[in-house]
């Protein structure tokens, strides 16, 4: 057991830590930040190293044990490798693996650490994506009013339960409870822009242009703006998108069976997707950043 | 020369129990002419030139059959061949019947599990450069190099992978061999590969997709076994 802390300590400092990139400037946690469930509030999407511009809003990070895939579009089959994507993209961290490990073996800090886990201060990369997975796995929301409902202690309001009902008639298909996504892919009916077919670009399928990953809709409150590409800045636009129930021809059949809701209706909605919000989570300690981890070695950010 | 050309891959048995050495070497080579590295050779009859930067290839499930029967198989274990590399790598083999072996068999490319396990050491370690980062899943080979044609330089740069349907390019290999003394060399025909490319693949592949399929198909048939 305190081998396993061990590790998932090593993976926390390593999330927070910007030596991950190029020149020591971005960190997982520059675009993740535990006070938004691990998200980059307001920012439509990434902002990488010398104030490069990506071109996806950053995914929540959450109940990661439970997804198939990771990224916008799939690309990634497993947690163990998703850091590799931000820590080499050009956008991102732009730096290279050797690299990285050789800084990593060059700090006390990070000897120590690894020693304490795997019985030897060799850092390697296995070692080191298994630690940060071994973080990443522990950052799980289950402790919102949605939660307490389900466990039986807690009810919802009125309105909360008009908006529960009508989540379960119009969304549940593709966000689907208890994690609020189905992990599957979907055009969500709206317009898809030629830089970024999603889907479609990794598997290579004309049918799969369009489609991206169904987002969680746990903690909806805090993970600001939504859509792949942030265009959508506040819940209400969200809102008004799927009320209208007008959407590109190209929308997955699930969007097609939804009905126009009527003003009442998308409040009552909202009411509901705020009881997915997870204080408990955002605010937890355990998944901030290390100072005192950082302080006893001396590290400064 | 041959020194550098001659292979990463050894397969050598111990001697116990009257089992013979014996090793596996891959030779890449241009018809009947070992191919140097980074240094333009002349292809064909005409004036055009190449030259090969890299050839790096994953190798699996080596087997070496007699009669129908497998008498020695190295399982799971991936190898990481660099053709030009200096350093061999070793695998032991152990069969006492070597000199009945016909044939022998093995795959190219990373075995599919292994693509969706998460992350790996040793020769699967990322940081060999064979995996995509920004899509999960190995390079299974890569082929990097440049031709003069025409006055023209193109660059080529081939990096073939995939294990998800419909882009597999897994291929794998299966050739006779004739007497098996201390060695069996197994050359790979670059001709082969490189023969009118320009009418199936573009110069730059670097993802699965269709021309990587075929770059996997076409690569699949540029081994041979030397006879003695």
């Amino acid at each position: 057991m305190q081998q396993q802390e061990n590790c998932i300590q090593l993976g926390r400092a390593l999330f927070y830590d910007p030596i991950l990139s190029r020149d020591s400037t971005i960190s997982c946690a520059s675009c993740h930040s535990s006070y938004v469930a691990f998200t980059h509030v307001d920012h439509k999407v990434s902002h990488g190293i010398d104030d490069r511009i990506g071109r996806r809003n950053a995914p929540a990070l959450m109940n990661l044990a439970w997804s198939k895939t990771f990224m916008w579009d799939g690309a990634i089959n497993h947690l163990d490798m998703q850091p590799l994507a931000p820590i080499t993209h050009a956008l991102e961290m732009d730096e290279q693996l050797p690299h990285v490990l050789s800084k990593l073996q060059a700090s006390r800090m990070y000897r120590q650490l690894f020693s304490e886990v795997f019985g030897d201060s060799l850092v390697t990369t296995e070692r080191m994506l298994k630690s940060i997975a071994a973080f990443l796995i522990t950052l799980e929301s289950n402790r919102s009013k949605y939660d307490a409902v389900q466990r039986g202690e807690a009810l919802f309001s009125e309105q909360e339960e008009r908006g529960y009902q009508l989540f379960k008639q119009q969304c549940n298909a593709c966000h689907t409870e208890p994690l609020f996504t189905n992990g599957e892919f979907a055009n969500n009916g709206i317009a898809v822009h030629e830089d970024d077919f999603g889907r479609g670009e990794i598997t290579g399928i004309a049918s799969d242009t369009g489609l991206f990953k169904v987002p969680t809709l746990r903690n909806i409150y805090y993970s600001r703006p939504y859509m792949h590409d942030g265009r959508m800045a506040r819940l209400s636009d969200v809102m008004l998108h799927y009320g209208l129930a007008s959407f590109e021809t190209n929308a997955s059949a699930e969007m097609k069976r939804m009905r126009p809701m009527k003003d009442e209706q998308r409040i009552d909605l909202t009411a509901f997707l705020l009881t997915l919000s997870d204080s408990a989570f955002v605010f937890e300690k355990k998944h901030q950043y290390p100072f005192k981890l950082y302080e006893k070695f001396g590290v400064q950010h | 020369m041959k020194g550098l050309l001659l292979i990463p891959l050894w397969l050598h048995s111990l001697i116990v129990c009257g089992q013979v050495n014996a090793n596996l070497e891959f030779v890449p080579q241009w018809q009947e002419s070992p191919i140097p590295k980074d240094v333009f050779f002349p292809i064909g009859n005409t004036s055009d030139s190449l030259r090969i930067s890299s050839l790096r290839f994953y190798l699996h499930t080596i087997q070496l059959e007699s009669e129908g029967r497998v008498v020695w198989a190295s399982g799971k274990e991936h190898f990481l061949l660099d053709v030009f590399e200096i350093e061999p790598a070793e695998i032991a083999m152990a069969t006492s019947e070597l000199s009945k072996c016909d044939h022998i068999s093995f795959v190219i490319g990373v075995d599919s599990i292994l693509q969706t396990t998460g992350a790996h050491s040793g020769v699967l370690d990322p940081i060999h450069g064979m995996y995509w980062t920004w899509q999960s899943g190995y390079i299974g080979w890569k082929f990097e190099g440049e031709e003069l044609s025409a006055g023209q330089s193109t660059a080529i740069q081939w990096h073939v992978g995939g294990f998800r349907a419909p882009h597999q390019t897994q291929r794998a290999v299966r050739l006779k061999i004739g007497e098996v003394g201390d060695s069996i060399q197994c050359r790979i025909q670059i001709d082969r590969l490189l023969h009118d490319w320009r009418s199936i693949v573009p110069a730059e592949v670097m993802s699965p997709n269709d021309s990587a399929k075929l770059l996997a198909d076409r690569f699949q048939t540029c081994f041979q076994i030397k006879q003695r």
